[in-house]
């Protein structure tokens, strides 16, 4: 994918909207091309506030559930 | 709460790294409402949100090193796993109506998250914020694609433009939000 194409599709891309063939190309460009790599970390860390602005607590069961689980990964090796 | 500085999540890294069990338990206290909050909100439905979460910060237990604080922050990266995952979600299980019904159960019900640093909230304030500040054009497209994980070629079909122009118009309103938010880097168009 040519660096048109790709920057074209940055946006929709930090937001996971593009195919998924689509996005492959356009990761396989920003690997390659430093102006994308930064567009797409500030577009991406812009995605990542609008995720924040949604915060909302989970139930209490989860923090155990996720710990517990993390404690049996690691001793399983 | 303590802050998320550079150095506080470098050194969440390394412990994380280490192996050490409290670093997981911290990582999820700063982040669990993101998360889930993201999670929740793009697939309308606790179980998934919950499942969700458990494998993102699964995933972070187990190869911390695949986050790299050069291109974002903890937040960001874990936001942009959980998004991930949602739409995943909503892409594999719901081609038809499921979700709708989804929609209604009362069960979703935010609760909204004061476990996050004061600064974070104010954060998220100002991006909702900026969210609401933009034209029709551009937020109706990025709503439909973040928060109900639409492919741009679908958010097009459903407000029947081109899809070049919702992708034009996504990522010019991003940018419109990042300007706002004095982000130093966008503005260089090409």
């Amino acid at each position: 994918m040519d660096h048109d194409s790709a920057s074209e599709l940055l946006g929709v891309y930090v937001l996971d909207a593009c195919d998924e063939s689509e996005a492959a190309d356009v990761r396989a460009h920003v690997s390659t091309c430093e102006w994308c790599t930064r567009e797409a970390a500030v577009l991406a860390d812009l995605a990542g506030w609008l995720g924040a602005s949604e915060a909302t607590s989970p139930s209490a069961e989860l923090r155990s559930r996720v710990l517990d689980r993390g404690q049996e990964h690691k001793d399983g090796g | 709460m303590e802050p998320k500085s550079a150095e506080w999540e470098l050194g969440l890294q390394r412990r994380l790294v280490a192996g050490q069990h409290q670093a997981l338990a911290d990582l999820y206290d700063q982040y669990a409402a993101v998360v889930f909050g993201v999670a929740i909100r793009v697939t309308c439905s606790r179980q998934a949100a919950e499942d969700i979460s458990q494998t993102v910060f699964l995933e972070a237990w187990e190869h911390p090193d695949h986050f790299d604080p050069a291109r974002g922050s903890w937040r960001s990266w874990l936001a942009t796993i959980a998004h991930h995952g949602g739409v995943d979600w909503v892409r594999r299980e719901l081609a038809g109506q499921a979700r709708d019904n989804a929609q209604a159960d009362p069960a979703v019900e935010r609760v909204p998250d004061v476990g996050e640093a004061m600064e974070s909230l104010l954060m998220a304030e100002q991006v909702r914020l900026e969210l609401t500040n933009l034209s029709d054009d551009e937020r109706t497209p990025i709503r439909l694609a973040y928060f109900e994980g639409r492919t741009y070629r679908q958010v097009a079909r459903d407000l029947a433009l081109p899809e070049g122009t919702v992708k034009s118009r996504i990522r010019s309103g991003l940018h419109h939000m990042a300007e706002a938010l004095d982000s130093e880097v966008v503005g260089q168009e090409t």
